[in-house]
């Protein structure tokens, strides 16, 4: 990234961010300058790797012309280089009249996706997912691999709208980035372990990803399923599909350490290890999916006075609960490292 | 294991073809509690897991019916080319 100092210009971009966290929502979207910087074609190079965080701010943000004086110094480096019309680019008006074209089109280009996705899939629900800080990533790993000492498990709503706090405020609450990392991290692991076997090729990295995805995809369903049938036509707020996989997502650290473990200590390292990944996260997954299962805006009414209501949602935490280990044995077992017969043999 | 979003899908078709192929007459409607599982639910409490089991069944057996033919066409074009 660029390390401008912008603050000759714009109090707002004082120092250059690594992560531009665009969840917080109507955040100034930070790279005007460096897409303006490089006007044409690259304003949509780097527009991709953003596309699941739509920005509405960037159609509304105004167009900064005191910025275009830093154009003409790199459009003179690049585009002697690379292209034959470069003396165009290096007259500033057209360059900031391209830069307005290429911002022009990017912004409907943005809009035209937004449109389409939200069609498919509630693009501001997945968002909320993604609402992470370093902080509460560090507390949540940290819980998930030692959940002994944490006391309060309750999730926090929001005072004034009754919808669930963001995951940066709230460490209960569940988030799909934690999973999302870990299931990329856990597909590289499993790769590595592979090659450490001399098993290794592409295809296989490619079918243990789409293995641990149908697996998931069919946890996912059969918990919802599980969900739908006890607890009546209403299905709660929180217990939304995206949620359940964050949840069920969980597992994925777990795995890695397992993995890892057996390829350090082969022979008995990944036993220990998956005896106590298996432990934490049992506790863990049984604390949380109390606190949201049991306390459900439902469970007060005559269900929980009957008691038998209630009770069925205590056998399906106790269920969910016991699934975790099994899934994390079933999808390791078959990549985890065991050191080759030959070296035995010395 | 050599499972893929293909045999995902696979399992998909072909459970939802198990409930759809299920005779009205001969078999659901000799079930206890079948009538009372309406096709649009009142919000009476329907809270058993019976009746919810035969309300899940009766809706994929109305929303299912029609689409799963061309689903399964495909799967048997893309079987008899691709093995």
């Amino acid at each position: 990234m660029y390390p401008y100092n912008y603050d000759d210009q714009d109090p707002h971009h004082r120092q250059p961010q690594l992560f531009d966290d665009t969840s917080a929502g109507g955040y100034q979207y930070q790279h005007q300058g460096y897409g303006g910087g490089n006007g044409y074609s690259n304003s949509y190079n780097y527009n991709n790797p953003q596309q699941s965080h739509p920005q509405q701010s960037y159609s509304q943000a105004p167009f900064q012309p005191p910025q275009s004086s830093f154009q003409p110094p790199q459009n003179s480096a690049l585009g002697s280089a690379a292209f034959p019309a470069a003396q165009f680019i290096k007259d500033p008006f057209i360059a900031n009249a391209a830069m307005q074209y290429g911002q022009n089109l990017v912004g409907q280009g943005q809009q035209f996706i937004d449109q389409n996705l939200e069609k498919y899939m509630s693009v501001s629900k997945v968002k909320y997912y993604f609402a992470v800080d370093t902080r509460y990533v560090m507390k949540k790993i940290q819980l998930i691999f030692f959940p002994f000492a944490h006391s309060d498990w309750s999730v926090q709503f929001e005072q004034s709208e009754g919808v669930q706090v963001q995951p940066r405020h709230d460490v209960n609450a569940p988030d799909l980035y934690i999973p999302t990392m870990a299931f990329v991290t856990y597909i590289l692991v499993a790769g590595l372990s592979l090659g450490l076997m001399n098993r290794f090729s592409p295809d296989a990295l490619g079918m243990q990803a789409s293995s641990a995805v149908v697996w998931l995809v069919l946890e996912v369903c059969c918990v919802m399923a599980a969900l739908h049938l006890n607890s009546g036509a209403v299905v709660r707020r929180p217990l939304h599909a995206f949620h359940v996989l964050a949840l069920a997502g969980y597992k994925f650290p777990g795995m890695i350490v397992m993995l890892a473990a057996g390829m350090l200590l082969p022979g008995s390292g990944y036993y220990v290890a998956q005896f106590y990944c298996s432990a934490a996260l049992a506790l863990f997954m049984f604390r949380t999916l109390r606190s949201q299962i049991q306390s459900q805006p439902g469970a007060d009414d005559k269900y929980s006075s009957y008691g038998e209501g209630s009770k069925r949602r205590f056998y399906l935490v106790v269920f969910l609960t016991l699934l975790q280990p099994l899934f994390m044995w079933w999808l390791t077992r078959s990549v985890v490292y065991s050191p080759p017969a030959n070296l035995t043999a010395f | 294991m050599g499972f893929g979003m293909y045999s995902l899908i696979e399992a998909v078709v072909l459970t939802l073809n198990a409930v759809c192929v299920l005779h009205e007459e001969r078999f659901l409607a000799k079930l206890p509690g079948w009538e009372s599982a309406p096709a649009v639910p009142g919000y009476g409490e329907e809270a058993t897991v019976k009746a919810q089991l035969f309300h899940l069944i009766r809706s994929i057996r109305t929303v299912m019916k029609y689409p799963l033919v061309p689903m399964n066409i495909f799967i048997i074009i893309f079987k008899l080319l691709f093995g």
